[in-house]
């Protein structure tokens, strides 16, 4: 390990107040114990339920500058019209009456490892004995040239929940019949990889119900995409000849975009959107940059036993800003890493007893309401990464029957997997 | 805590459930180099594991309650969940989620995660608990 401390603590100048810090004890008693959580979404909201649920002694805050948060994964059923906003809406409130959890609506700006403290946008400064970065993803947004604010509100990402979402659909609703449709995937890798093609076929499913018939265009800078037999199989079933998938080695990355003209330009072609849907290349949340915990991916390196960052001491790093291998970014993988990480936490200070972290991804997307695909996999720490251990997936020509109930298992897990994380 | 002290019997096989010989030469195996396994009572570090492995289950199931498409998982007996269990591992039910995980666990979690449901919710009280 090679820690990052000397140099970031004299970049951060926290000031005097910081230097106290130095020196603080490595082992705590439970009591005094305190956990900083950076990020309220599946990562950081699940650990925080965790650690005060399994030991409520340990002084628990948890920094996330929303106060309700929109969840990104269920968000492409909002886009179908398959459910409503409030449903994908959540609020920290039993985190912070029945568990005991400290919200602090703000944004953490800075961490300095060595006097381990945290410090927010508005200037609070919170020390901790643990820190759990789960700050979620960023974006390249330079990557796309012209895709600046303007252009996002006209060709919305809609990939981190919220107005963005709201706005995308409002945007389709609007097109006239026999519109075109582009959509820009992102190049691996990124939140919850099959997202994009399940997003496409809920607005082609929203559309389907308005009477109308949009063209859909997919200019992907990748050859090949998560669960891409079952997804081009479902859109020759249930939307034919809507679907257009343009695969990089034939249309190349898309270069640029004119948001007034609606123009997507890759290398050698220029396509005209009636709406349009850009992904940009993803990275870590900004705080795990600017704390140095970001490797040249982009991403955070960790150690698979314990989630722990290869570059701090003391910060668990989970979720999507976390490079773990072998298992893709979704909520279920972050739900997963933060319920190990809570067990290990808990375990370290205040001596309960630790086992062997089971990680997990499980997925489900919709092609229409009673079509969908599943697929998932058991993770363990191996000695350099996280590896599967086996994983399962949904086959084509299935059953309407079996695709039926894995819908009604989706809308299910929905309400399971955020009671697991709010409370 | 009260639960702590009570106790609980759970099976190395489920009855009526076919096991290759193979399965059953393992068990044997186990239980002679393993006497751990055939405990009858969940220690207080068993029941921490048993917690730890159940938030593996509430990714989806929520305790108590069934959802659409996601069915309750407690109320049951430790020998119930345990046959549920190997029944998914062995490919005798079909769930491409429930057969990874019980694949993924060993007999020994299965059996803590069995017993620790049916400890933490009894089949009595959540039967009534679901009216």
């Amino acid at each position: 390990m090679k820690p990052i401390s000397r140099r970031m603590f004299g970049k951060l100048a926290l000031g005097a107040g910081a230097a106290a810090g130095l020196g603080a004890p490595a082992c705590v008693s439970a009591a005094s114990a305190r956990i900083v959580i950076i990020g309220g979404g599946a990562g950081g909201a699940t650990a925080a339920r965790y650690l005060k649920r399994d030991a409520p002694g340990l002084d628990v805050t948890l920094i996330e500058p929303k106060t309700a948060y929109t969840s990104c994964f269920y968000s492409n059923l909002y886009l179908g019209g398959l459910t409503d906003f409030s449903t994908i809406t959540h609020h920290y409130s039993t985190l912070q009456d029945q568990y005991g959890v400290r919200l602090v609506h703000d944004l953490a700006r800075d961490i300095d490892p060595v006097a381990r403290k945290v410090k927010t946008a508005s200037g609070q400064v919170f020390a901790y004995d643990r820190l759990i970065v789960s700050p979620g993803i960023d974006f390249h947004f330079s990557a796309i040239e012209g895709y600046d604010a303007a252009a996002q509100a006209a060709m919305p990402h809609a990939y981190r929940g919220g107005q963005q979402t709201t706005a995308l659909r409002a945007q389709v609703e609007a097109l006239e019949d026999g519109a075109n449709f582009v959509l820009v995937p992102p190049p691996l890798p990124y939140r919850c990889p099959p997202a994009p093609y399940e997003r496409i076929s809920m607005l082609a499913w929203l559309m389907k119900t308005r009477g109308k018939t949009i063209s859909f265009t997919i200019l992907d800078p990748k050859n090949s995409f998560s669960k891409q037999d079952l997804f081009l199989e479902g859109w020759q079933k249930h939307y034919p000849d809507q679907f257009e998938w343009l695969p990089g080695d034939i249309i190349g990355p898309v270069k640029a975009v004119r948001p007034k003209s609606m123009e997507i330009i890759t290398e050698d072609e220029i396509f005209t959107a009636g709406a349009a849907n850009i992904i940009p290349p993803q990275k870590a949340g900004l705080i795990a940059h600017r704390a140095g915990l970001t490797d040249k991916t982009g991403w955070c390196p960790v150690h698979p036993a314990d989630m722990r960052a290869r570059l701090a001491e003391d910060i668990h790093i989970i979720g999507d800003a976390a490079r773990a291998e072998q298992m893709p970014k979704s909520a279920v993988a972050a739900n997963s890493q933060a319920k190990a990480v809570a067990m290990i936490i808990r375990a370290e200070l205040t001596g309960a007893p630790r086992f062997a972290p089971k990680y997990r991804n499980a997925c489900w997307s919709l092609i229409t309401p009673d079509d969908a695909i599943a697929l998932g996999a058991s993770y363990k720490p191996g000695d350099n990464a996280i590896i599967s251990t086996g994983l399962y997936s949904s086959r084509t020509e299935e059953s309407a029957k079996v695709r039926r109930a894995a819908a009604r298992e989706l809308t299910g897990w929905y309400s399971g997997i955020t009671a697991d994380i709010f409370g | 805590m009260l639960y702590l002290a009570k106790t609980i019997t759970f099976w190395l096989g489920v009855p009526g459930r076919p096991v290759k010989h193979s399965a059953i030469a393992a068990a044997l195996l186990l239980m002679l180099a393993a006497p751990h396994v055939q405990a009858k009572t969940l220690s207080p570090l068993q029941m921490d594991e048993g917690r730890y492995l159940t938030s593996l289950c509430t990714t989806c199931h929520q305790p108590g309650k069934k959802a659409d498409g996601i069915p309750r998982i407690t109320g049951y007996s430790s020998k119930q969940m345990m046959e549920m269990m190997m029944d998914y591992r062995g490919g005798q039910e079909h769930h491409g989620a429930m057969e990874n995980i019980a694949q993924s666990l060993t007999d020994s979690e299965l059996r803590v995660l069995s017993a620790y449901l049916a400890l933490t919710s009894p089949p009595k009280a959540s039967a009534e608990a679901a009216k």
